[in-house]
């Protein structure tokens, strides 16, 4: 069974500074000693990382992409288990 | 990673960087011109290779203190102590990112108490947001008297028509209440005369003459005067030091090489001994030729 950490919705983590600039998205984690390098992503990730800031759900995720719709979400929870795991998103509080 | 940043990014994502990290210590600063001014729509787009940051006074030794603690790089060479030789901004770097960080101590043309001045915008500030986080800022009222000091500084006097088209453009963003504030932040921060054609060529009426700052305003005017000549610059300071702050100040400005423009602090750090010492003669004979035209022009103006 899937975790409430893995169907969303998330929130984007309020230690992360970001900007979307055309089809990429590029974000820092703001903690000591504040010398991180920014990490980019591109298209997919760039897509995904906007939508889950709006607040989708995984199910409302797989819907931004064409495909096979079971290939689709395990390449979706495979980015958010890894964002998650960057504590770069966290839960959405659901109260 | 970083090379591939665009330099819009690199510089929202900084501001976050560098309000969350005087955030950490409690350090009260608010964030001017660049992106900070066009999200205010003071500005036009364009691109801003600066984080600028206007600091309470009170804390600038504790956050040159922490950025340094950080790691940040000082941009001008780790020999410059900028604050002690009256250069009112240090630039730093965050190792590997494109825009530079310049932590002001005060505003140039700002002529009140720097820490009253500061008090004065901070009382009004607001926040923006950049790359989604708070960034603290001047209201805009008082991010306009900022921004026209700037585009005054590096003008001599008559070619401030130059700096009049963007100013006109952030008046006019400004409600009648605002302009009205423009004109009552300059005259707290005792930047009215200073700002006063401006103002006048704006529309606004700056009232009375405020004659609290004759000093400041006399070497305000002379270095507008004589933009870009660092004879007059070095002489300004020499004038605004406490005698023993001098005697660093001379050795700055003769000798330290890292300060010399003709390469950036990085290329004299890896300049050979020969060069350094070449450098330094040519750095020694140009001040000692200027000290005497800095005086003149001084003595000239009567001030």
């Amino acid at each position: 069974m899937e975790t409430i950490g893995r169907t969303g919705p998330w929130v984007i983590d309020e230690s992360v500074a970001w900007v979307h600039h055309d089809d990429r998205v590029v974000l820092v984690k703001l903690a000591p000693p504040f010398t991180a390098l920014p990490t980019r992503l591109d298209a997919t990730g760039a897509i995904l990382w906007s939508a889950i800031a709006q607040g989708e759900t995984l199910d409302e995720l797989v819907t931004n992409f064409e495909g096979d719709p079971d290939e689709v979400r395990r390449g979706i929870i495979d980015f958010v288990t890894n964002v998650l795991a960057q504590g770069l998103i966290g839960p959405a509080d659901r109260s | 990673m970083t090379a591939e940043l665009t330099l819009a990014e690199a510089t929202h994502l900084a501001h976050a960087v560098a309000a969350r990290a005087m955030a950490t210590e409690d350090i009260r600063v608010l964030f001017v011109k660049g992106p900070v001014a066009v999200s205010q729509g003071l500005r036009t787009g364009g691109l801003s290779s600066d984080v600028d940051i206007l600091c309470d006074p009170a804390r600038v030794r504790d956050a040159v203190d922490l950025v340094h603690e950080y790691g940040w790089t000082r941009y001008s060479g780790e020999q410059t102590d900028a604050m002690a030789i009256g250069m009112h901004a240090t630039a730093f770097t965050i190792p590997g990112w494109p825009p530079t960080i310049d932590l002001h101590a005060n505003f140039p043309g700002m002529l009140a108490d720097p820490q009253s001045a500061f008090e004065r915008l901070w009382a009004a500030h607001r926040i923006v947001r950049l790359a989604h986080h708070n960034i603290p800022a001047p209201a805009p009222a008082d991010h306009f008297v900022i921004l026209a000091l700037h585009a005054l500084r590096t003008l001599a006097p008559g070619e401030q028509t130059v700096a009049m088209a963007p100013l006109k453009t952030a008046w006019a963003s400004l409600d009648p209440r605002e302009r009205q504030d423009v004109v009552t932040t300059a005259r707290e921060t005792g930047a009215l005369e200073p700002l006063r054609e401006v103002l006048i060529e704006l529309g606004a009426e700056p009232g009375p003459a405020d004659d609290r700052f004759s000093t400041a305003l006399a070497q305000w005017r002379r270095s507008r005067e004589h933009v870009g000549d660092s004879a007059v610059v070095w002489l300004t300071r020499w004038e605004q030091a406490r005698w023993r702050e001098r005697p660093e100040l001379v050795w700055r400005a003769f000798w330290d090489i890292s300060m010399d423009n003709s390469r950036s602090p990085q290329e004299w750090e890896l300049a050979t001994r020969r060069e350094r010492a070449l450098g330094r003669l040519r750095r020694a004979r140009r001040g000692l030729a200027g000290v005497p035209r800095a005086i003149n022009g001084r003595r000239g103006k009567g001030s």
